[in-house]
């Protein structure tokens, strides 16, 4: 198998009490007002296609609010991520079993844009919408989502580099009507055919004050090293380097694999495998940095965190 | 005198106008998001800041526009010095949504 190369980024720290933590998302909360805490984001990219994987965490009391991301292209599926995935970050990264996901809805909103897949994850309403800046702006404001004055600025940015959007919205009530509680996590992960995959990192920032920080987790494993040219103060490689072969499919809570038991990761990691439940610390966490928002562009078209 | 509200900036934000001067403001919204235009002293602007009108009926001084669209209002400005204009929608004002009108005697 071919070596792939594991990095981590770590980038910008805490902020305040959290409603929702989103990796790579813009939050948007009931009164514009932006609650993040720290988020984890696994970006897999290799033979054309990207699998991005992170975790909305419910840790409030709120009533409903909302997360943006922007997407490189258009998913072919976005589903429910492994349980443990992202907490096994750094043994072993692995892409799941094909299943379905919702179906895709063609018709074109009020708004202008275009809804591509719209789905429910547990507690969330998962929308792929594609459009401009202004259309995904409109159609979020339509769509109960309140945005912050900066999103404008932020959804061109990425607009322009693709117009691909994912939108969840979270439910407290189907929340608890589901028996979720404050910490509960619910992953997902898209699968997303591109030639140009990238990470969407200033976002994080969205709604914050100038020196506010956030505090965000990103793996990529990639077959080649990426380059990482993003971002300007904060953004920092933490680790950068080849995952150990025998990388496969390992065991999750929620899903049967396929493959070897073998564990894959950082070289430094041990190589027995964990158990199913295992809370063990890896060794392998990135550092935590700090930086400031900053209201720069932000990277070229060609780098992959943005 | 037309205003672009532009990525929750004003373009102009900053006018001068001689005393006694009426000026009509046409607010032109460019962004996919809510503005407003409060101008007046800060007595205005206080009340604004902590009020939870989600927006204006357009009377002089105050005006709420949605996405892409534009409204129409008009000030007096009678006194020489300073008056600020801003959007008091949440995090709008702390993110830099204000401007100022010098009004100044006449030559």
């Amino acid at each position: 198998m071919q070596r792939k190369t594991l990095a981590a980024l770590a980038a910008i720290p805490c902020a305040l009490a959290p409603q929702v933590a989103d990796a790579c998302g813009g939050l948007v909360g009931e009164n514009g007002t932006i609650q993040l805490v720290r988020t984890t984001t696994l970006a897999a990219y290799s033979n054309g296609v990207e699998r991005y994987v992170t975790a909305f965490q419910f840790t409030g009391e709120g009533e409903s609010v909302g997360s943006i991301v922007p997407l490189p292209d258009v998913p072919t599926k976005v589903e429910r991520g492994g349980d443990w995935t992202l907490q096994r970050l750094t043994q072993e990264v692995a892409p799941p079993e094909a299943s379905a996901s919702g179906e895709a809805d063609q018709t074109t909103a009020a708004s202008d844009v275009e809804i591509i897949l719209e789905t429910e994850i547990d507690a969330l309403d998962i929308t792929v919408l594609k459009g401009g800046g202004d259309e995904v702006g409109k159609w979020a404001i339509d769509n109960g989502f309140l945005l912050s004055p900066d999103a404008p600025e932020v959804l061109d940015f990425y607009a322009e580099r693709s117009p691909v959007f994912m939108a969840a919205k979270f439910d407290a009530e189907r929340a608890r009507e589901l028996g979720q509680g404050a910490g509960d996590s619910t992953p997902i992960m898209a699968t997303i055919p591109t030639d140009d995959p990238w990470v969407p990192v200033r976002i994080l920032g969205l709604g914050l004050e100038d020196d506010q920080r956030v505090e965000a987790d990103v793996f990529l494993l990639t077959d080649q090293r990426p380059e990482l040219l993003a971002g300007g103060p904060g953004l920092n490689v933490e680790r950068s380097e080849s995952a150990s072969k025998g990388c496969s499919p390992i065991s999750d809570r929620t899903r049967a694999w396929s493959g070897s038991a073998t564990t894959c990761g950082c070289p430094t990691c041990s190589s027995t495998p964990q158990p199913k439940n295992s809370t063990t610390t890896s060794p392998c966490r990135p550092i935590r940095a700090s930086s400031r928002r900053s209201r720069t562009p932000g990277c070229p078209k060609s780098q992959p965190c943005r | 005198m037309r205003i672009d509200a532009e990525y929750s900036r004003f373009v102009p934000d900053s006018l001068r106008v001689e005393v006694g001067t009426e000026v009509r403001f046409v607010l032109m919204n460019g962004d996919p998001i809510n503005h407003e235009l409060i101008i007046g002293p800060e007595s205005v602007h206080r009340r604004h800041a902590t009020g939870t009108h989600k927006e204006h009926r357009p009377i002089p001084g105050e005006l709420s526009v949605g996405p892409d669209e534009q409204g129409v209002t008009s000030y007096v400005f009678d006194e020489p010095g300073t008056v600020e204009m801003a959007c008091h929608l949440p995090l709008h004002y702390e993110d830099g949504m204000r401007g100022e009108v010098e009004v100044v005697e006449p030559d």
